[in-house]
């Protein structure tokens, strides 16, 4: 199998260039095309589909699955990513950047303080 | 109140027991020369005597984001700048009185200061013992995934402590 990985839009991060969306990096694999697909299509979208094909120096199989991949990937990534107004973005960025209050015993230490750091 | 300085000459470290002769070996013979070859810096606390009745001892350190827990690697890159706490005791004849908090404060104080000068996410420490492992915890400490001794603080956390307080 040869896989290869879309490019995130924005690797190692989070966020996308935009500022205000969520990726995920989705892994399309060239496997054995074993499997058949059967469409129904009418004259019209079949002439269509033919003359396409042989313009673009392609299958007709390969015009179709070519456009259904990119929709498909399209779809699957809106699916999973997220688009929010700025207003939004910044209280999520600073909910996920959120810090913790420290111990107790650690907060009466740093407050009861009986040293002198020189 | 205590005076926290850099390990030096001046400072007299033979009266010095912990309880934890590893620790307390460690401060006698090596300290000095590992602070001279720039790979921990120790800092000792007395009252102003120069008889040392307290020490830590830091250094810089990385973590790996896979050793992390999800929450605690969320955002990270796969190596992570971090400071280790590398030793901490403190003399046998102050035990019971809270001060081993008070020289962990001290110890943190410094790290998160030297942190807002050049970066680091996490001060770590490397339990050596349950009651180790327990003092820690009880301070806010948390075991990273691969390693239950092995337990962090977010310099974010105190840094922003410390800022508001």
């Amino acid at each position: 199998m040869n896989c290869s990985t879309v490019p995130d839009p924005s690797p190692g991060r989070l966020f996308g260039a935009d500022g205000q969306s969520c990726h995920t990096v989705y892994t399309v694999c060239d496997m054995k095309k074993d499997r058949v697909l059967n469409l129904r299509v009418d004259e019209h979208q079949r002439a269509a589909y033919e003359r396409a094909a042989a313009i673009a120096g392609t299958s007709l199989s390969g015009l179709i699955t070519g456009a259904a991949d990119a929709r498909a990937e399209e779809i699957l990534h809106a699916s999973s990513s997220m688009t929010v107004p700025t207003e939004v973005f910044e209280e999520l960025w600073t909910a996920l950047e959120h810090t913790s209050p420290l111990a107790p015993s650690l907060q009466k230490a740093l407050a009861d303080r009986q040293f002198e750091n020189r | 109140m205590f005076l926290c300085e850099e390990l030096s000459a001046n400072h007299d470290l033979s009266q010095f027991e912990s309880g934890e002769p590893d620790l307390d070996d460690w401060l006698r013979t090596s300290a000095r020369d590992s602070d001279g070859r720039r790979i921990t810096k120790t800092y000792v606390w007395h009252d102003g005597s120069s008889i040392v009745v307290g020490y830590y001892a830091v250094m810089p350190f990385t973590l790996e984001s896979d050793d992390l827990t999800k929450s605690q690697a969320r955002g990270m890159p796969a190596t992570i700048p971090c400071y280790l706490l590398a030793r901490l005791a403190i003399d046998r004849s102050l035990h019971g009185q809270h001060l081993g908090s008070q020289l962990l404060a001290s110890a943190l104080e410094r790290l998160v200061h030297a942190a807002e000068a050049v970066g680091g996410r996490y001060i770590v420490v490397d339990s050596i013992s349950s009651g180790a492992a327990a003092f820690y915890a009880h301070h806010g400490f948390r075991p990273i995934a691969s390693s239950p001794d092995r337990l962090v603080l977010s310099v974010r956390d105190v840094s922003n402590h410390l800022s508001t307080g």
